[in-house]
């Protein structure tokens, strides 16, 4: 049996990867034991004890790495930890720097290396572009209220405004612009990104390399309904060859390792590059649901266990999400806030 | 193969193209029109087709064939 700890557990309307992935590595081994790690008490995973074994509070990433490790290595004497699957923005950097660290202490992870992780940075974006043959649209970084309209006026509308991390909107004039530039800036701070908007469907692929130029794995999919965050929600399988071969070489020429998504803008042929993601993506588990299970596969590559590659799925299957109450007791709230662990299942209510 | 050969067709007008996700609800001469371009027939034959099976004149069935094969482009399912 292994016991896999996974982030990014806050199943909500923005949802994070974790649930997903837990999901995807119970239908490949029941046996596996799920362990969420989380931010928040109220993380829908926190209480979703049919896909997570068992949750901890996490300290948060930017209070230093001691406070995690020690809290990993707490998991590991207390229950078992074979391996770590961060999947939050924030977190990845200090899970990348420090993953032989983890390995030293018998924790194994799947990650790029730091150089391959700088490669999504929205400034390095148009020379990996260049490199796979596609397209990154034209994106300008302002830092005020000033260069915002230096932009707007070079970029022309509509274009998107957008946080260095988080956040993208469309905008159609100025006033508009400025809002959301406000709202961005507050949340996440500075930079902000406006970029020139391209005309096409909004096309995602999710795979794992290998490390050393293979794929272990691709599925692409269209974004039939998003969230007024523009988070996935509904879904639609497709098989675009141009699209997949991108995604192949984009792991070929930068032998990536670990999980991605590729973001893209698709116009027939003409593909733009949106965003690269160097983690699974919220919608893993459509991949997992059309028959191509990445989690297992990734958690296989780390054990260095055998895996298929087979990528051949069907176009034209929906992923539908939708919500759904989980009734949980106050002893599960309580249990998280003072012990910072959910109940072991079965407790609740004694 | 090219995009309108993959497009998945079934015999109520539903047509999904597989590339891009996108889906279409055709009428029964569109499907006809679809079906007689993946044989490679050209506007002219498509019209008479059209013509004997829909009662309607060569000159429209041939206007409607050409602004069809447009649309098909437009979507990139034409070169």
């Amino acid at each position: 049996m292994k016991s896999i700890a996974i982030s990014g557990i806050n199943d909500t309307d923005n949802p994070g990867p974790g649930v997903g992935i837990a999901r995807s590595l119970k239908e490949s081994d029941s046996s596996f034991k799920t362990i969420g790690l989380s931010y928040d008490i109220q993380d829908p995973g926190n209480y979703m004890d049919f896909v997570i074994d068992k949750s901890y509070v996490m300290p948060y990433p930017t209070h230093g790495w001691e406070g995690v490790k020690e809290r990993l290595l707490y998991i590991k004497e207390r229950i078992g930890l074979d391996m770590v699957m961060p999947s939050l923005d924030a977190e990845l950097p200090m899970y990348i720097k420090y993953q032989d660290e983890l390995s030293d202490l018998g924790i194994k992870t799947l990650l790029p290396t730091t150089k391959q992780f700088n490669l999504r940075a929205k400034d390095a974006l148009d020379e990996v572009s260049k490199n796979l043959g596609i397209i990154y649209p034209k994106i300008l970084k302002v830092a005020s209220i000033r260069e915002l309209e230096i932009a707007l006026k070079e970029l022309e509308f509509p274009c998107v405004v957008k946080g260095n991390y988080y956040k993208a909107y469309v905008v159609h004039n100025t006033a508009e612009a400025v809002k959301r530039y406000s709202e961005i800036s507050n949340e996440w701070g500075f930079p902000i990104l406006v970029q020139k908007m391209v005309q096409g469907e909004e096309l995602n692929v999710v795979g794992v390399g290998d490390g050393k130029g293979a794929v272990l794995g691709l599925v692409a999919a269209k974004k039939t309904t998003t969230t007024s965050l523009g988070k996935f929600w509904n879904g639609m399988s497709i098989v675009h060859p141009r699209l997949l071969e991108v995604a192949r070489e984009f792991v070929k020429h930068y032998q990536w390792r670990g999980p991605f998504e590729l973001e893209c803008m698709v116009d027939g042929d003409t593909i733009y590059m949106i965003e690269i993601n160097p983690r699974f993506p919220a919608w893993v588990y459509f991949a997992t649901g059309v028959g191509i299970n990445l989690p297992e596969r990734a958690v296989q590559l780390a054990f260095d266990e055998a895996y298929s590659t087979q990528s051949e799925y069907a176009a034209g299957k929906m992923m539908i999400r939708y919500t759904y109450e989980k009734i949980a007791d106050v002893s599960d709230l309580s249990n998280l806030a003072t012990q910072g662990e959910s109940l072991n299942k079965g407790d609740a209510n004694e | 193969m090219n995009r309108l050969d993959m497009l998945a067709l079934n015999e109520k007008g539903f047509a999904f193209d597989p590339m891009s996700g996108e889906s279409f609800s055709l009428n029964e001469s569109a499907v006809k029109m679809i079906t007689l371009i993946r044989k490679e027939e050209d506007a002219k034959s498509i019209a008479t087709r059209l013509s004997e099976d829909f009662d309607v004149s060569f000159n429209d069935a041939y206007t409607d064939a050409l602004e069809f094969m447009e649309k098909l482009k437009h979507h990139g399912l034409m070169d």
